[in-house]
């Protein structure tokens, strides 16, 4: 027992460290860092190149990574996110998530060269060997210097909090931020130093865990997650119980560990981080205090697509629709099907995220929900009963969905977001890992489907049920924007308050929008199962839903041509292009999607622009009367359509 | 007699509300200016622009000759502008001490923070036995002569005081226009604003009348005590 106690203070110290840094930030600047992780990883793998890699001496290595590289990225960190400060809060989490996309795929370009590379040992920093507690139990110098650590910087940022001055300007910031500037405190500055400390806190904890859990791209970052549970446990503001909570939450695991290292408590094990942010998220609900201070509330441009853009989109679909299989040869048009069908999940990112305000990034969860339902239904009862797969997938969909959506709806912005990524995250590790559910990780196969006396076994068949699928889609999700519904949404993007004193209680509303929309994904996902003939969870994991924000919001998160680029991101991906973009395509999607501050509506948006304005042009050059008629003159301005 | 603040032509939006229109005032070294007006006249706007809280839209802030409509709240207080906002200007979370050692950050020169709490615990004795309690827990009175200790234990050029008064016990409110009086005496120049006329215009070298965001009235406090300007911007123009 004592062995395991041991084991569990040691990861729990890791995790108060990840844990104490995203507090920091939170309370002081108001962003939480999604990224934290990537972070971690990223000077971890520095280090490790710096130390292992050039063979400089350890302690050269630390005073490099912790005095000097941690903090100038902790400077950029917080130069970018001060100029996000007057987006919305949506952009900065968007963005924030697009940062964590970043670090993972720089250090894949940069330090995993080749396959063998993607498990590294980082031996650690510590002395070797241990020494005996009992007889028995023996501890590490690496355990029991990682456990030191953590208690001296815990209590070194507690001790500089509490009687430093820049300590005590920390508090007046977080306490009052317009005060702090009325007694001449640079509350820029202060952001800085805790970006800074932050950053220092995030690399020691990700060199840590990488002597622990080895330097293993697709693992560090989410370790890193489990340190969001204790964070969320201090409220995102208290330091000390989130100190705790991480202590708590090592030990809780590690214990587990001993009663249960195999079957379903195993399972619970790996999971319990999550499933523990997502009970905290939902026990807290609205005692959460959201640090706005730095963040604008969400306003929405008012925008209307025009309906000229609505008929060029659907005269581009049905010409598609029926050129698409005669012009393009078998293994595109297969691609372009496996798009269409990821085209209707990313419709229902748009929906919540870009209509609703609402983020979540567990929309691929909902869509593997279908699949695999589908899957087993078509499976067992055979081909012609895909359609009642798809029914039974959405039947589970949508209680799970109201399950997430519940005590999500009482937290906003931030907190949905987390809660639909803790769903996301034990989806993976509880329900997709289960080798009865998911097939494991080879996955199920789904070989024939049919619809009726309609089979869809060739690509052709498929792309014609897919683009009948998101076409219908589409026109739902616009009756959603342009209806009833829409008007309540709107309502409340607008203005919170205001639609509450009209009486409009977006409560149902906007549930049964989260569960319409889980639905579709649902439906998305059957369809993905049938183009891709197998169902394979890393193809609906936690990790592919954050690509679909990304990419959705690379495309235009208002608009439905964002899902439509979003799932033109995809066919890249599986058609025959140079190795070199598939190698560099994330780099560049994360790069977007840190740069969409510029541009918040994407690339959608920006091409709707130059659309109107060309459409206008050639309106006006159509109406521009030849010879000019006596006592009229004739102005531009005078016939510019109202776009 | 140096102009020590100078607004010339202000103007200030709140979207599309129109805030501060063209307002022009002088607070000269050593003086003490009163905003008089009713609700929603624009005083705290006129207070927040100076302090950099706001940005005028038009027109000029200069202290000292030197142009601060730019600058931001924290450089603003550094140039000796101490504001103690409307409400209780205080860290709710933070002890009184630490309340205090706030006002060091303002301090131009070194001083060390005992002096400075010092300076303040001679202003107002009271909060001495309060020192290492949450400034949250004090009782309002406590809490504005926390925030006006502040203020004053920086070392200011120009206090800035929006209605010190509000919400507070008459008696606390006579000690705390004592202060004010003392610093006057004592040559701090003063812009503020109090709901009490009486008491503003006993303390105040000159006023300002301000009327939906205009200067509507300019004198010393004689002039105007009886003046239509007045009357007419507190109950309206029919009256006068």
């Amino acid at each position: 027992m004592l062995q395991f106690i041991v084991l569990g203070l040691f990861a729990g110290s890791i995790y108060a460290l990840a844990s104490l840094g995203i507090v920091l930030t939170y309370k002081t600047t108001g962003v939480f860092n999604f990224a934290y992780g990537g972070i971690a990883m990223f000077c971890a793998y520095v280090f490790w190149q710096l130390r292992d890699g050039w063979g400089l001496d350890q302690w050269i290595a630390i005073p490099l990574l912790l005095l000097v590289i941690a903090p100038l990225l902790g400077l950029i960190l917080e130069l970018l996110f001060r100029l996000l400060s007057q987006q919305s809060a949506e952009v900065q989490i968007v963005v924030c998530l697009g940062v964590l996309a970043f670090f993972t795929t720089i250090v894949n370009l940069v330090f995993v060269r080749h396959p063998d590379d993607s498990v590294r040992n980082l031996s650690t920093v510590f002395s070797h060997g241990s020494f005996g507690l009992t007889s028995n139990v023996s501890v590490t110098w690496n355990e029991a210097g990682t456990f030191i650590l953590a208690i001296v910087m815990g209590l070194g940022l507690y001790a500089m909090q509490r009687w430093t001055r820049l300590g005590t300007a920390m508090r007046a910031v977080v306490d009052n931020r317009d005060l702090a500037g009325l007694i001449a405190v640079n509350a820029r500055t202060i952001g800085r130093a805790a970006w800074i400390i932050s950053t220092v806190f995030a690399a020691v904890a990700g060199v840590l865990l990488s002597v622990q859990e080895n330097l293993v791209t697709y693992v560090l970052p989410f370790l890193v997650i489990y340190s969001f549970a204790p964070a969320v446990f201090g409220r995102l503001t208290n330091l000390g119980l989130a100190f705790a909570g991480s202590l708590t939450l090592g030990l809780t695991i590690n214990i587990l560990q001993k009663y249960g290292s195999s079957g379903s408590l195993a399972k619970f094990e790996t999971s319990l981080p999550y499933l523990a942010l997502f009970v905290l998220l939902v026990v807290y609900g609205k005692r959460l205090t959201e640090v706005k201070s730095s963040l604008r509330a969400t306003t929405s441009r008012a925008v209307a697509d025009p309906w000229r853009g609505y008929v060029v989109g659907a005269v581009a679909l049905i010409l598609a629709l029926v050129l698409g299989p005669q012009v393009f040869a078998d293994s595109t048009v297969g691609a372009l099907a496996q798009a269409m069908a990821y085209g209707v999940v990313a419709i229902t990112v748009v929906v919540l995220t870009g209509w609703t305000g609402q983020i979540s990034i567990a929309q691929m969860s909902f869509a593997g929900v279908g699949a695999f339902t589908t899957a087993h239904t078509v499976a067992s009862l055979g081909a012609l009963y895909f359609p009642l797969g798809v029914l039974f997938g959405i039947l589970i969909a949508v209680p799970v969905s109201l399950l997430v959506g519940i005590p999500s709806l009482r937290l906003s912005g931030l907190f949905l977001a987390l809660a639909t990524m803790a769903f996301a995250l034990v989806m993976d590790s509880i329900v997709f890992a289960s080798a009865s559910i998911s097939g494991g990780l080879t996955g199920l196969d789904l070989t024939e489907a049919k619809l009726g006396p309609i089979s869809f076994d060739t690509a052709t068949s498929q792309y014609y049920l897919c683009a009948v699928a998101l076409g219908v889609t589409g026109l739902f999700a616009l009756w959603l924007r342009h209806g009833p519904v829409g008007r309540r949404l709107q309502m409340v993007r607008d203005s919170p308050n205001a639609a509450a004193t009209l009486g409009a209680s977006l409560t149902v509303t906007k549930l049964a929008v989260f569960a319409a929309c889980a639905a579709i994904a649902a439906v998305g996902g059957a369809l993905l199962a049938v183009t891709q003939q197998t169902v394979i969870p890393a193809n609906f994991s936690f990790d592919t839903s954050l690509q679909l924000l990304l990419v959705v919001v690379i495309g235009g998160r208002t608009l439905i041509s964002g899902a439509v680029i979003a799932a033109g991101f995809y066919v890249v991906r599986l058609l025959p292009v140079p190795a070199t973009v598939n190698k560099y395509l994330p780099l560049g999607i994360a790069l977007a999607v840190i740069a969409i501050a510029q541009e918040p509506d994407g690339i959608g948006r920006v091409m709707l622009n130059q659309f109107q304005k060309s459409a206008a042009l050639l309106y006006r050059i159509g109406r521009r009367p030849r010879t000019p008629v006596a006592g009229r003159t004739s102005s531009p301005q005078a016939v510019r359509p109202s776009v | 007699m140096t102009a020590l603040l100078e607004l010339d032509g202000v103007s200030v939006s709140y979207g599309s509300m129109k805030a501060l229109s063209d307002v022009s005032l002088v607070v000269p070294e050593g003086c003490v200016v009163a905003l008089l007006g009713p609700n929603g006249a624009g005083k705290t706007t006129t207070l927040r622009t100076i302090s950099g809280l706001v940005r005028p839209e038009r027109g000029h802030i200069r202290f000292r000759g030197r142009s601060i409509d730019r600058l931001a709240p924290h450089r603003v207080s550094s140039l000796g502008i101490l504001h103690v906002p409307e409400g209780r200007g205080i860290f709710r979370s933070l002890t009184v001490a630490e309340n205090l050692e706030m006002a060091t950050y303002a301090l131009r020169g070194a001083a060390d923070s005992r002096s400075v709490v010092e300076q303040a615990l001679d202003m107002f004795p009271a909060l001495r036995d309060r020192l290492r309690q949450a400034a949250g827990t004090l009782s309002g009175g406590e809490q504005q002569m926390l925030a006006m200790a502040r203020a004053f234990a920086a070392g200011p050029e120009l206090i800035m005081l929006d209605e010190i008064s509000m919400g507070l016990a008459p008696k606390i409110t006579e000690q705390l226009f004592d202060t004010i009086r003392t610093a006057a005496a004592s040559g701090v120049s003063m812009l503020l604003i109090e709901q009490y006329v009486d008491a503003a215009l006993e303390l105040a070298d000159y006023c300002y009348v301000l009327e939906k965001g205009r200067v509507v009235g300019v004198g010393q406090p004689e002039d105007l005590r009886d003046s239509d300007a007045l009357a007419a911007a507190y109950l309206g123009a029919g009256v006068a």
